[in-house]
């Protein structure tokens, strides 16, 4: 690291690592949403264009396999490459606590579940085979969705304005093959262009008239869903940046926001999401208090934020008590 | 004939209290927690959009 490196700060490299931290969980939230959004709302895609559910089932695990498989890991390397280097100085994720401990492991166990999903839906796990079937099954489903475009947006609105507890007018989820808006920052490394030429959706937030909107753009309705939950959470978790000082704000999601660390975190993501998915207490009549949990989450200071997420996967009991002290107010950053 | 000082009174008993003390709160009363309030967060700028899941490199 160079001596001009402006995170030699200590505050505000911890900073840094609470931010990748936040999008490790927010990339998490999409990656499961992506899964498992169409069996929420199965009777009503069916009513859509009855067999499409069957169809998303085997799209979502080959393109979640993709996570691993694509040929972007011609240029990037092999996955678990980049994992067993987290520890040198020169990796990207270098000295991030929690990621160097339980990074590695997070992919693989999310790799391995999606095998396993792989097989149970006949789809399969093979290279060259689920290269082949990746474009078949997109082809299919961007035929299939054609007639149908604004009534599956406004289905992944409503579906993810459910999951979140958020009014749906707040939600803006577009069908398109043209995904990219608002201040996307140029890559600056040759695989950072190419991993941009190769996303197939766009999720984040924007502001318009002092409210904060949340846009998601995709090719197809699975990605739709993952990148509404990809900006929901977005929004949720801006509640973490906003005591930053304007340089630091600047630095830190310049940095940690950058494209070549989103399929390492979509690795990892899926299973810390689980785990934290499985802490967040529940209100008297049952529904879930996921915004007001990961606000609550997103508000802790890094090293409090960092040895919440060991206890979710070390000690899930006390990370339990932890989330559900912090939404009663118990506790704070 | 040296002045003697009059003994102090006993100092009185303290009086029993007819309950006992409440347990001491574990935590201090916290304020009510801040409800999630989507439009609160106030950043500046927006942080740039989040790429999805990475289709083939061809495709794009």
């Amino acid at each position: 690291m160079s001596t001009s490196d402006p995170f030699l700060d200590q505050p505000r490299r911890d900073q840094l690592h609470k931010r990748m931290t936040l999008n490790l969980l927010i990339q998490g939230a999409a990656a499961h949403t992506y899964v498992t959004a169409h069996h929420m709302v199965a009777d009503q895609l069916e009513a859509i264009q009855p067999g499409i559910v069957r169809l998303y089932d085997k799209l979502a695990v080959n393109l979640h396999l993709s996570q691993w498989l694509g040929d972007m890991f011609l240029f990037l390397g092999r996955p678990k490459k980049f994992w067993r280097r987290i520890g040198e100085p020169d990796h990207p994720f270098y000295g991030h606590a929690f990621l160097t401990k339980h990074g590695p492991r997070l992919s693989r166990e999310s790799w391995q579940k999606t095998v396993r999903r792989a097989r149970q839906k006949g789809t399969s796990s093979i290279p060259g085979i689920h290269y082949a079937e990746t474009f078949w099954l997109l082809g299919r489903t961007v035929v299939k969705e054609r007639q149908h475009r604004s009534q599956l947006e406004q289905l992944g609105v409503d579906t993810t304005a459910r999951i979140w507890g958020i009014e749906p007018e707040r939600l803006h989820g577009t069908l398109s093959g043209d995904v990219e808006f608002g201040n996307l920052q140029l890559p600056t490394t040759r695989q950072g262009r190419m991993l941009r030429s190769a996303a197939a959706g766009y999720g984040g937030v924007r502001r318009r008239n002092d409210h904060f909107q949340v846009v998601a753009r995709a090719w197809i309705w699975p990605l739709l869903a993952h990148e509404l939950t990809k900006g929901t959470a977005e929004l949720v978790c801006l509640h973490g940046l906003n005591r930053l000082d304007d340089e630091t704000y600047r630095l830190v999601t310049a940095e940690a926001d950058r494209i070549e660390h989103e399929i390492w975190m979509i690795q990892a993501g899926g299973e810390l999401w689980r785990k934290f998915l499985a802490a967040v207490p529940r209100t008297d009549e049952g529904t879930s208090q996921l915004a007001e949990s990961l606000m609550r989450v997103a508000l802790l200071e890094p090293a409090r934020l960092e040895l919440l997420m060991m206890d979710l996967v070390e000690h899930p009991a006390t990370a339990r008590g932890t989330v559900a002290d912090l939404v009663e107010g118990h506790w704070s950053g | 004939m040296p002045e003697t000082l009059p003994e102090a009174p006993p100092a009185p008993a303290p009086a029993k209290p007819d309950r006992e003390p409440e347990e001491t709160p574990r935590r201090a009363p916290a304020p009510a927690p801040r409800p999630f309030d989507p439009d609160w967060p106030e950043t500046r700028p927006e942080p740039q959009p989040k790429a999805g899941p990475l289709a083939r490199l061809q495709s794009g």
